[in-house]
């Protein structure tokens, strides 16, 4: 292996060189050959009509290459890599580049000559430098598709200076100390790329080309840095992601960046019904997801088995565990931000995924020189496997359905024997659409329009009929409703600039809607026939309920990032977001038990400083963020700070702290059986507080050989958070107000993250590991603080990747302690006044109890071809029946009662296959 | 390397930091809470009865899945005017007061006694009486259904009064009420005759036997002729409640996601403690 690295080097400097430059000797380099296909052809053959057809010169010995056949398939492939892979199939051939640019193919045991070639490369550049302690700006880009690529990291090598590229892809090194230098870039899912300055490199607009790195796992994301290259990425609790190494981790008929995110230490895997993201004790709504600039307000497919986002469509997506940054506010968890794809700059492209569940296709193409566009598009189908997600998480809930207000049960169709008839009108599915329209308005102006829109439909529906006796003497109908729609819009446009070598800006405006509507009713018309002496009537009666949430959103930004020094880098911005939000509850036609219209607008000013001291060994970032709220007519200020020390080449240090407060939250209603939605609402400052968090991070990464551990502890201490319940309530009626049935008090969360990663080498994973605590204290529930409902002790994940040849497998274990709950510990009975006997359940305290441990095995196979690849993944291995919830039955015979327990399961054995094509 | 070394001690000295206990809840075995009901009606002495708490374990048969009476505590209630009404125990659970001890309305009245080391307490206040009750009408005719003979029995059933009996009163202040038909005679004829079906898989079942009306903030209440199951003289209770008698027919939820607090206004103890008031009038279902 370490043979083979000075040609890599080798190549890579060569391959970026000549991109970057345009002498003619680099042309070899450089040179994309389109379609060859050579099928077991003398290695002799192979070269001599590759420098027939493209005119260059190769340096071999006909002799040494004599015994050599080769299979190889040029396919848009460069040269160099196409010599490479050719050469591959030999095992004992390899070559270099010599100074006049000559391919020259030599055995590998030729060490001496290799060495040479090195140092001929090395010595490449030692010209006098023209221009020192300049500034160098440009933009980091996808080889294939021109796709800038944000967040990425661009350092000089051997120096300590070192930025990030902007979510537009853009970067500025001030003070570059020559232009003999070498750029080093990294980005997590490519290959690091290193660049060598020269001194016809162009100082502006100098655009450096990455690819797609091999196919090892450690690319599916790296959380921390490497000590070396990832310079200016050093930020306490953050993941990064590339979506598109997703196929690689097993799915369940999604590839799923938020579930791939819920595989890290730090946030949840145990919570099948929720592809939320509960990071570090906080539940969903408490994570910040902005796409494209908009908030999304819920990502929740399919009873929450899959995440509203297309894979096909997203190019980053960086998760903020906790203290983050004074540009990200209005929650007090996390923050996810993710960017959609621009789409291919060079050329059409187009794709499509089928699995069992959904159908996914995509479209990327340039529309002109200056625009590009990216449509993806999915849309579930009820497959097998839709059917059997759909049946678990609704099973339940059918055969649950109660009919509040009326003392006798209706009776349900069957009950009578007679002509009693059924129609399901089952209509499900789930849909969402990404488009993304990018213009280069100039140099300096970038505009996109990026569009999210996604709808899921559950409808449950069915209607019965029956007829009592043989004649028809009573009639009646039942018609059920059991429709759950919900989805979101969002749009943002938005306006990027590059005013000079410091100052960039980005102003973003955006609407974002979230609609939830729940029908669940029934509506019974009961006929009696005309006698004699009366008419026939018939009687209507609508029992259930209908629940709606509506969330508007209207955003309006300007960020600004300003570089003082190379080693401090201002951002402050100014953001307005006015919300709508509607919720609306109404049982039995006519009881509305719970209304509420919400209006607020929130305007946040803030700035932070980025600056690196001490060497730049340490990286502080402290910043500040108010926000004021119309609602209170407050001001919120939320002052921040995060910091990291390396304290050498291996071990770094880490701490952030920081006040965060949420305005608009999401309460979950205590009734899961008759169709759990969690809906948002607006605080107000009395009954519903403004929820504020105080956040304490400390952490330490020890890096050696191909080994990343990473360690950080963390402690919330959250005011405000609120539950919400009818169980207090007296009677369930008209206009119960705020205070009878919201609850608020504390909350906190302490724990520790640990991550040991194998980030390099065929096989390559991780194992997580997650210590914590979220401990509630709401008088109401319980004099006592007790266990929040997400609160997991510990959670334990292995996450492995092996590759073996064109096949990638991958295994995902989970093994996580038990959920609380609250459980029944006793009955009774109470002899009403009209003489009847109602009896009671008792239950323990507040989540007493907890569920058995979940865990869970998945796996998965992929075969990657130059079309596509083929996935097949096995979900819950072993058929793992893991608790949800458990249901409780109380049997009374005569005077003695027993309670039965039902334990309501997740997803067992489930597998699924993905067919990926792709054009390019 | 010692520096790791350091380094790893030190932040595992934070973890032990951050990870010392917090005391949160435990299951407590709420077994040996009492059972308590009593309803304290003016002019009437006060009748109680106490019962255990039929016990559920998700594990074994360990629980006792019986409601056993408690017997022989000392129980006594302490009234706003500074009388204190010492309860006898007369087995079954019941405790009585003396015949003389009545309840007055407009008075507090405070449960007190001692269980299983556990101070139990409750209060209430007797409501006024309810005012200005009336019925839309004092009779109703019925025709006896007879469902054991086989067959629907025609439909004569129909022929029947159908309109619904309104029950109006006063409430200024939005309290709860309840209404409730309690017959009267000594052998009430039922209406529906039953058919006798010894197999359990009774189709019949959904009928309603009994009145379930639920407390009411109202100052109106239909009730159904259909809704009464014997002949015969009644009478027609409107009871005024404290609202802790409502809450006991909120549903209780059945999973572990919308599990329900029994309601209860007694510290240390389930049940209901409350007082009520009533007013009563006379009515009669005929037999048509």
């Amino acid at each position: 292996m370490r043979k083979f690295l000075p040609i890599l080097l080798v190549m890579a400097g060569l391959t970026s060189h000549a991109q970057t430059l345009t002498t003619p000797a680099d042309s070899v380099a450089a040179m994309i050959i389109k379609d060859e296909f050579y099928n077991n052809k003398p290695l002799n053959e192979v070269i001599a009509d590759l420098q027939k057809k493209y005119k260059f010169k190769i340096g071999y010995n006909v002799e040494l290459l004599k015994k050599y056949r080769v299979s190889y398939w040029f396919d848009n492939t460069k040269l160099l890599d196409g010599i490479k892979g050719t050469l591959k199939e030999t095992k004992d051939l390899t070559f270099y580049i010599d100074d006049a640019n000559v391919i020259q193919i030599v055995p590998k045991t030729a060490t001496q000559v290799l060495q040479n070639a090195r140092k001929e490369f090395d010595t490449r550049y030692r010209g006098q430098p023209t221009r020192t302690n300049f500034t160098l700006m440009g933009k980091v880009v996808e080889r294939k598709t021109n796709e800038s690529m944000p967040f990425a990291t661009v350092a000089v090598l051997g120096s300590k200076i070192g930025v990030q590229t902007n979510v537009d892809g853009y970067y500025t090194l001030l003070k570059v100390p020559s232009d003999t230098v070498t750029i080093l870039v990294s980005y997590v899912g490519y290959k690091n790329t290193t660049v060598h300055l020269s001194p016809q490199t162009p100082l502006q607009n100098f655009v450096i080309e990455i690819e797609p790195g091999e196919q090892e796992l450690e690319e599916v994301m790296v959380m921390g840095e490497k000590t070396e290259v990832l310079k200016a990425n050093e930020i306490v609790g953050m993941i990064k992601m590339t979506p598109k190494n997703l196929a690689k981790l097993p799915n369940i008929g999604e590839r799923d960046p938020f579930r791939a995110f819920q595989l890290m230490p730090g946030v949840s895997a145990s919570n099948e019904s929720s592809s939320g993201l509960y990071v570090r004790g906080g539940t969903p709504d408490q994570t910040l997801v902005l796409y494209d600039g908009f908030t999304v307000y819920h990502v929740d497919h399919l009873f929450g088995f899959f995440s509203a986002f297309n894979y096909n469509a997203l190019k980053d997506i960086q998760l903020y565990k906790g203290g983050f940054d004074a540009k990200f506010g209005g929650r007090i968890s996390a923050v996810a931000e993710i960017t959609g794809k621009d789409g291919n700059k060079n050329q059409f492209n187009m794709g499509a995924d089928l699995s069992l569940l959904s159908m996914n296709g995509f479209i990327e193409t340039p529309l002109n020189k200056k625009t590009t566009l990216l449509i993806a598009a999915r849309r579930s189908y009820q497959g097998a496997l839709y059917e059997k997600i759909f049946s678990t998480f609704t099973s339940e809930r059918q055969t649950n359905v109660t009919q509040p207000g009326l003392g006798g049960r209706p009776g349900g169709p069957g009950r009578f024997g007679n002509n009693a008839t059924q129609d399901q009108t089952a209509k499900s599915y789930f849909y969402d659409l990404n488009a993304k329209l990018t213009w280069n308005l100039s140099k300096k102006d970038i505009v996109t329009w990026s569009l999210y829109n996604g709808t899921d439909k559950m409808d449950n529906s069915s209607a019965s009929s029956f007829n009592f006796g043989r004649q028809t003497i009573f009639g009646a109908s039942t018609s059920t409703n059991d429709v759950s729609a919900w989805g979101n819009l969002g749009s943002s446009v938005k306006w990027s600039r590059r005013w000079n070598d410091k100052l960039y800006s980005n102003m973003l405006v955006s609407y974002s809607n979230f609609y939830s509507n729940r029908d669940n009713t029934r509506s019974v018309v009961n006929t009696i026939p005309a006698t004699d002496s009366t008419v026939a009537t018939t009687r209507n009666i609508n029992i259930g309920q209908v629940e709606t949430n509506d969330l508007k959103d209207f955003t309006a930004k300007i960020d600004f990032e300003y570089k003082l020094t190379p080693h401090n880098q201002l951002e402050f911005g100014v953001h307005a977001t006015a919300n709508t939000i509607h919720y609306n509850y109404v049982q039995n036609d006519t009881v509305n038990v719970l209304s509420k219209n919400d209006k607020g607008t929130i305007t946040s000013f803030y700035v932070q400083d980025q600056i690196r001291l001490l060497d730049t060994k340490l990286l502080i970032k402290p910043g500040i963020r108010a926000n004021y709220f119309d609602v209170t007519k407050k001001w919120y200020v939320e002052p921040r700070l995060s910091a990291t020390y390396a304290l050498n080449e291996r071990v770094k240090l880490k701490m952030a702290l920081g006040r965060y407060y949420q305005f608009a939250k999401q309460i979950n209603r205590e009734d899961l059986t008759q169709g759990n939605r969690s809906y948002w609402l607006l605080a107000d400052g009395d009954a519903l507080p403004v929820t504020k968090s105080n956040h304490l991070i400390l952490g330490g990464s020890y890096e050696f050989r191909e080994y990343l551990v990473d360690v950080e502890l963390y402690q919330k201490n959250n005011v405000g958070i609120t539950e919400y319940t009818l169980r207090f309530v007296p009677q369930i009626r008209q206009g119960l107000s705020v205070q009878e049935t919201f609850f608020n008090g504390d909350e906190t969360v302490r724990g520790m993250d640990v991550l040991v990663q194998r980030k390099f080498g065929k096989f390559n994973g991780w194992i997580g590991y997650t210590l914590s605590e979220a401990v509630r204290d709401v008088t109401i529930f319980s004099e006592r603080p007790y266990y929040s409902d997400q609160d997991v002790r510990h959670q334990f994940k292995f996450i492995g990747s092996y590759r073996w040849k064109n096949i990638d497998f991958a295994l995902t274990q989970i093994i996580s302690s038990g959920r609380p709950y609250t459980s029944i510990v006793g009955a009774y009975q109470i002899n009403l006044l009209d003489g009847s006997v109602r009896s009671f359940t008792m239950p323990s305290d507040k989540n007493a109890s907890r569920f058995s441990s979940y865990n869970r095995l998945d796996i998965s196979a992929t075969y990657n071809a130059r079309w596509g690849s083929v996935g097949l993944s096995v979900f819950n291995l072993y058929n793992r029946k893991n608790v949800w919830y458990k249901r409780f039955e109380v049997i009374t015979e005569g005077d003695e009662s027993v309670l039965q327990t039902t334990n309501v399961n997740y997803l067992g054995f489930t597998p699924n296959l993905t067919i990926s094509w792709k054009l390019r | 390397m010692k520096k790791y070394i350091q380094t790893l001690v030190f932040i595992t000295g934070i973890v032990c930091l951050l990870g010392s206990c917090t005391e949160t809840n435990t299951v407590v075995s709420s077994v040996e809470k009492p059972v308590i009901e009593a309803f304290l009606a003016p002019g009437k002495p006060i009748s109680l009865t106490l019962m255990t708490v039929i016990g559920y374990s998700e594990s074994a048969d360990a629980a006792d899945s019986l409601a056993r009476p408690i017997d022989g505590q000392a129980i006594q209630i302490k009234v706003s005017d500074g009388s204190i009404f010492k309860l006898e125990s007369v087995g079954e659970g019941r405790y009585v007061s003396k015949s003389t001890e009545l309840v007055k309305f407009g008075l507090t009245y405070t449960l007190d006694f001692t269980y299983n080391g556990l101070p139990i307490s409750a209060t209430t206040v007797i409501p006024t009486r309810p005012t200005g009750f009336t019925l839309s009408k004092n009779f109703v005719n019925r025709t006896q259904i007879n469902l054991g003979s086989g067959g629907f029995g025609g439909p004569g059933g129909f022929q029947e009064d159908r309109t619904p009996i309104e029950a109006t009163w006063d409430n200024p202040n939005g309290e709860y009420h309840f209404i409730a038909f309690i017959n009267t005679e000594a052998n009430p004829e039922s209406i529906v005759i039953l058919p006798t079906d010894t197999t359990g898989t009774n189709p019949f079942r959904f009928i309603n036997r009994r009145f379930n009306n639920e407390p009411t903030t109202a100052t109106v209440s239909n009730i159904q002729p259909q809704s009464f199951q014997y002949f015969g003289k009644h009478y027609a209770v409107l009871y005024r409640l404290n609202p802790d008698y409502a809450a006991l027919y909120r549903s209780a939820g059945t999973t572990t996601q919308n599990i329900s607090t029994p309601p209860t206004a007694i510290t240390n103890g389930l049940g209901i403690f409350t007082g009520i008031n009533a007013d009563t009038l006379l009515f009669t279902v005929n037999k048509y």
